[in-house]
């Protein structure tokens, strides 16, 4: 009795402990995009912008803490995606907020703007069907199919949330938990013909 | 002597007859190779004026359109729940685990 308690105190004790992996081999055919933590359970958005927005502009262009100090800053919900949409077009970031659907049909299909096009795309969840209080934002950055015209087998995500941060979701859990959301999607890419993005007060370079 | 002679070649004969016959076998067809996946370019590739035109207009049409105040993160409110449940079972864990270990542990 007492060694079967001994063995297990460890488990128990380590259950509450979440440990971070770094992304260190991204699967064939995903975009190898560097992952931002949410700070807490509000910060997902800011976060998954973040990721998508540096892959973008190839670089360093903002950090989440910044992002997220600007946006309250000028009186902004960083978790509201029409709030974040328009602070981005003030920096030559164009970011649509549309529902879509996992094909790749131009432009409204996920499979279209990360297979076709290389773009990460936000993508928000919900785990808890019928409460938008529930809401979370991850990045899709692979979709993995057999072939050119094959249908999804499953999707890779970066969740800002997830201890593992890389996960592999198969087609119907994706379709469950963003149907749930809405099956809003929010591409993000530079404003044509607008030069570089406007880098935002005290960003990195 | 004579006996693992024999032995001897009686177990070389067997393993050329046996490598042979396998080389003969007919081979499973090779398994059709899976189709290559599918590599997205190395960079996004740009957006021209007239598709993010195109791509706003769609955002607004009703079957695609999102709220403006379509919320992609937890509420504060979920957040506090959710906070609260975690802070709980910790509190509730630990203890309980020390306990456990505790009440094993006593001399019967």
């Amino acid at each position: 009795m007492a060694v079967a308690v001994l063995a297990l105190a460890p488990g128990l004790l380590g259950a509450s402990c979440q440990k971070r992996v770094a992304v260190d081999h991204f699967p064939p055919g995903a975009l190898q995009v560097g992952y931002v933590a949410a700070a807490n359970y509000t910060d997902c958005l800011v976060a998954s912008v973040v990721m998508c927005a540096n892959y973008v502009r190839g670089s360093e262009w903002c950090s989440a803490a910044r992002l997220r100090s600007e946006l309250t800053a000028a009186g902004k919900d960083p978790a509201l995606t029409g709030d974040m949409r328009s602070w981005l077009a003030g920096r030559n970031i164009t970011m649509i907020a549309l529902r879509g659907e996992l094909s790749d049909a131009q432009p409204t299909g996920l499979g279209w703007w990360v297979r076709q096009r290389g773009y990460p795309v936000t993508c928000v969840v919900n785990r808890h069907a019928g409460k938008a209080d529930y809401n979370h934002a991850v990045v899709v950055i692979g979709i993995d199919a057999r072939g050119a015209t094959a249908d999804a087998e499953a999707v890779y995500v970066l969740d800002p949330a997830s201890p593992k941060r890389l996960e592999r979701w198969d087609r119907l859990s994706f379709e469950h938990y963003w149907g749930s959301g809405g099956s809003v999607m929010l591409p993000l890419f530079e404003t044509p013909g607008r030069g570089t993005p406007a880098m935002p007060t005290g960003a990195r370079s | 002597m004579r006996t693992m002679a024999i032995g001897l070649v009686l177990v070389v004969v067997l393993g050329m007859v046996t490598s042979q016959a396998a080389a003969e076998a007919p081979q499973p067809a090779a398994a059709k190779p899976a189709e290559a996946k599918v590599s997205p370019p190395a960079r996004p590739l740009p957006i021209t004026v007239e598709q993010a035109d195109a791509l706003e207009e769609i955002a607004e049409s009703p079957p695609h359109a999102v709220p403006e105040d379509t919320r992609a993160a937890y509420s504060p409110e979920a957040d506090r729940f959710t906070t609260e449940l975690s802070v709980r079972a910790v509190q509730i864990g630990i203890p309980g685990t020390i306990l456990g270990i505790l009440i094993a542990a006593a001399p019967l």
